[in-house]
């Protein structure tokens, strides 16, 4: 079962990495539109991309190979269930920074910059609790 | 969004044009749905019933939501129109985490189904509230998006 494991933690990789990401890059395009209004016009495709063909399929195998990780070492506990929570942080991280690329994609970029700001805070934060949960296990 | 000439998107996993994964999907929504009430039932009661009726429900509803998934991530895969929504994306990552607690829920009863506070019954609420959120983004994709419904002559 390593390979498993292994499968988990390289798609968590990647689901970490484009999480931190997309609030970045969200933030970039915000302060792009707001001193460029000639780029408003159409905003360029790369934050679907990323988020329909690299984020959210990492996310989705993360979250399955995690599953049944805990399915096949037989873990469970309290701290899992806190993990799941912290995990569920992430998602809804996740699903903000969608709803910002439609927004983004539509030109509506009204409280773009305090939303990507906060998920940019919050996702890392999610992020901490689930490492911490899974590393220290601190209750049954 | 970008606005395709396409009006309706048709989904691959059909029989006879029907689409599977909205045909599969109710049942294991309706037995986590069902799993809350049970679960206050127990609470309330105190009848064993109710837990084992719990262990059931938890059960039917993590499995056939896995067997529905696996219809609904054939059809996110394989069709492009699909596959370029963002909503499709965010529908699948909501009903892959639920699942995911779903299963944890189940195997948390299968050792002991009366031991339902405080993980059993949290997980119960918290997956009954992702299955709204789940739920509100599959009906974007069907009644904004089009998807799986047929209006247009083939």
């Amino acid at each position: 079962m390593p390979w498993l494991k292994l499968l988990h933690i390289v798609a968590l990789l990647f689901w970490c990495a484009t999480l931190v990401y997309m609030p970045a890059l969200l933030l970039q395009e915000c302060g792009r539109q707001r001193n460029a209004p000639s780029l408003q016009e159409r905003a360029p495709p790369a934050p679907r991309m990323l988020f329909t063909y690299l984020a959210t399929p990492s996310a989705l195998l993360a979250i399955v190979s995690g599953t049944l990780l805990f399915l096949v070492y037989a873990l469970f506990g309290g701290w899992l269930v806190v993990k799941l929570m912290a995990v569920m942080g992430m998602v809804f991280a996740h699903l903000a920074c969608g709803w910002l690329i439609l927004r983004l994609e539509q030109g509506y970029m009204a409280w773009m910059n305090t939303v990507a700001a906060g998920l940019a805070v919050f996702a890392p934060l999610c992020m901490l609790t689930v490492l911490t949960m899974v590393l220290a296990k601190p209750f049954d | 969004m970008t606005r395709s000439k396409q009006r309706n998107i048709h989904s691959r996993i059909a029989i006879g044009g029907h689409p599977l994964h909205p045909t599969l999907i109710h049942f294991p929504v309706a037995a986590l749905m069902g799993l809350v009430a049970s679960d206050a039932g127990y609470l309330y009661s105190g009848d064993e019933f109710w837990a084992r009726a719990s262990l059931w429900l938890a059960g039917v509803g993590a499995l056939g939501g896995w067997f529905a998934s696996v219809a609904g991530v054939l059809d996110l895969v394989s069709v492009r129109s699909i596959r370029n929504l963002i909503t499709a994306w965010c529908h699948s990552i909501v009903a892959v985490m639920l699942l995911s607690m779903a299963t944890l829920n189940w195997f948390f009863r299968l050792g002991s189904p009366t031991d339902l506070l405080p993980w059993g019954f949290t997980l119960s609420v918290v997956t009954a509230g992702m299955i709204a959120l789940a739920g509100i983004l599959g009906g974007q994709l069907v009644y904004e998006h089009a998807v799986g419904v047929e209006v247009e002559d083939k």
